[in-house]
């Protein structure tokens, strides 16, 4: 491969530099298509005699509304938001992960466990509002547990996916040299879980900060939800989408943290495979 | 070392108080009108410092001045009480109050009255605003309305309770004249219903005239309103917002409900006599909210606090029995709750004479 490229980059940066260009290519492509698709609300609104302009705000509204309201989100709301996202995820991992060896490890547990964690996501948040404030009060615990209960399936079920996918020839070889079970598990199967656990790890991230704000719609003192709650009762549209670009942003560099670490930690993973690296995930 | 710095911190500290005291007692010296406060002089403290948390109904708004103004102020502080509020969507406040959870909520007589009737005691400790104060408003350019029968055949957007939605709109319209049932009901949820309705989605919408009301004006948006308030033989008058609490701190602890409360009435009394000032205390606690919406509101709510009442907070039984009679009789509830139980002025700060009732 490096026979072919005149110049030798350092692969990570090379990748790093690619991930850049990718990205602001899509940025702007995304810019384009807001402001065009909002053109054409606009125009359709325009038609329909609706007042477009008191459900989506300018640009330059949201900035304005930003510049008013920076150093209380900078300093409270955001903190706060992000706080409950990192501390429910890092739960969220922990508990996904260990309920995914459980339900390798037995099959009477997998039969116990499986329909718990489905039944776990069809519960809505706001149904159990008051058991979350009778159970955690009204620190933190609440929106912790909301992150949770958000992110703990989609890491639990792809880990055990994982789990489950260890090559069973490698398996059997690994027995025929008389393994333990514990050294299976630390050799082929919990390495062969890692790409899966990733990609449920990048989806948790993507649903964690939208998990802390549904926390904090329930009741608290600051972070993102409660921002977005008073600016829609106090019908500043502008002020409301500063807290739904600044959830945006928030999620879309957990995602890009948690391909960070899949990059580092998974190279052996990605650089085996036929065609090289491609990153994980789109870019 | 380190007794410099808490020598600094003392200095500093004693420099804050000097500071802060003249403008506490400045706001304290200007000649408060007793009468909304029933002549009392002198008010209830807790026995020992007291948390207490306070569950309002939804996000801080006008209607919730007082509070922010009796914090400001310096009021519960006075009253031995350090005093947290909190702000939920969706939940049940009578539940968290009845159980003990929070101390204190902002609830409706409406909602009071069911959570009573259902097995969830709670009481009535003032009735933060003295009369009904909402209507059912319409755009005056496209459905003009000037009384209930002008609503017959528009489409009204209703929060989710149809049962008592189309009780009071059936009431309103029979006692005007017209067919009952003819509104249309569309079930639309918490929403911006001013909006719905210039979208053309909705004809009639059931607001607060402090918050939605006054936003439209603000906006320059025309509304034409029924008031409840004009109707008050028809559907009786009712209590919303209301300050509640459960029956069990009132047991255990009078010392503190009474501390609470007539903090509370102080901060009202505050905000009836200077609703500028409330407005700004409320915003410099909650500075997300629109500041024009809640100077709006705060101004057009003073003269509605205690209205024609002796005091404010002051409530009747007349106005609790009339309430539960109207819900048993439209069937939303199966037997009518212990009016006298439901409140009680008991907290409330000096005296005034009973009501004829």
């Amino acid at each position: 491969m490096s026979e072919r490229s005149p110049l030798v980059i350092p692969p990570l940066l090379r990748d790093a530099a690619r991930a850049v260009i990718l990205s602001l290519a899509v940025g702007v492509l995304g810019i384009f298509f807001v402001l065009g698709t909002r053109q054409l609300i606009v125009e359709a609104a325009a038609v329909e005699n609706l007042s477009f302009h008191d459900i989506v705000p300018t640009p330059i509204e949201i900035y304005h509304a930003w510049q008013q309201y920076e150093s209380l989100l900078l300093e409270k709301h955001i903190p706060t938001t992000m706080w409950e996202t990192l501390a429910g995820l890092s739960i969220a991992i922990v508990l996904g992960v260990a309920i995914a060896a459980l339900m390798d490890f037995s099959r009477l547990l997998r039969w116990i466990l499986y329909p718990i964690l489905v039944v776990s996501q069809t519960i809505p948040i706001f149904a159990i509002a008051i058991l979350l404030i009778l159970v955690f009060g009204f620190g933190s615990g609440p929106k912790i547990t909301v992150v949770v209960m958000f992110c703990f399936f989609p890491v639990a079920l792809n880990t055990f996916a994982g789990l489950q996918s260890a090559d069973p020839e490698l398996l059997s070889l690994l027995r025929a040299m008389g393994a333990s079970s514990v050294q299976t598990w630390t050799k082929v199967r919990l390495p062969a879980a890692m790409p899966s656990f990733f990609g449920g790890l990048r989806i948790a991230a993507t649903y964690s900060v939208v998990g802390a704000i549904f926390g904090e719609y329930i009741t608290a003192q600051y972070g993102l939800g409660v921002f977005l709650k008073r600016s829609y009762s106090s019908f500043r549209i502008d002020q409301a989408y500063v807290a739904i670009i600044a959830t945006a942003v928030l999620s879309l560099l957990l995602v890009l943290i948690v391909n960070g670490v899949e990059r580092l930690a998974l190279r052996w993973y990605y650089t085996s495979r036929r065609g090289g690296w491609r990153g994980p995930g789109i870019y | 070392m380190h007794l410099k710095r808490s020598l600094m911190l003392l200095l500093s500290l004693a420099l804050m108080l000097a500071m802060g005291v003249p403008a506490w007692a400045q706001g304290d010296g200007t000649e408060e009108p007793d009468d909304h406060l029933g002549g009392a002089a002198e008010f209830a403290r807790a026995d020992e410092p007291t948390d207490v948390i306070l569950m309002l109904d939804w996000t801080p708004n006008a209607n919730h001045v007082g509070f922010y103004a009796a914090q400001a102020l310096g009021y519960y502080d006075d009253a031995n009480l350090n005093v947290e509020v909190q702000e939920p969507s969706d939940i049940q406040v009578e539940a968290l109050v009845s159980s003990g959870v929070v101390d204190f909520g902002v609830s409706f007589q409406e909602f009071a009255t069911y959570a009573i009737a259902g097995g969830t005691p709670v009481v009535s400790l003032a009735a933060m605003i003295q009369h009904n104060t909402s209507g059912f408003v319409t755009l005056a350019d496209t459905h003009p309305v000037s009384t209930p029968a002008d609503m017959a055949g528009l489409r009204y957007g209703g929060f989710g309770q149809p049962d008592l939605e189309n009780a009071i709109l059936n009431t309103l319209l029979t006692c005007d004249g017209a067919e009952p049932d003819s509104v249309e009901y569309m079930n639309v949820g918490y929403v911006d219903l001013i909006q719905l309705m210039q979208q053309d989605r909705i004809d009639l919408a059931w607001i607060y005239y402090a918050v939605e009301g006054v936003q439209a004006e603000l906006s320059g948006v025309d509304l034409d309103a029924v008031m409840m308030m004009d109707y008050f033989d028809c559907v009786p008058d009712y209590y919303t917002p209301i300050l509640i609490t459960g029956p069990e701190l009132v047991e255990q602890q009078p010392d503190v409900v009474a501390a609470f409360v007539q903090a509370t009435a102080r901060g009202y009394a505050y905000a009836i006599d200077h609703p500028d000032e409330a407005a700004d205390m409320l915003l410099e606690a909650v500075p997300e909210l629109d500041s024009d919406l809640i100077h709006a509101g705060s101004e057009w709510l003073a003269p509605e606090f205690q209205s024609d009442a002796p005091r404010w907070g002051e409530q009747q039984a007349s106005v609790w029995q009339d309430y539960t009679d109207f819900l048993v009789d439209n069937g939303i509830l199966e037997s009518g709750i212990d009016a006298e139980a439901a409140f009680t002025n008991a907290f409330l700060p000096g005296d005034v004479p009973a009501e004829g009732e």
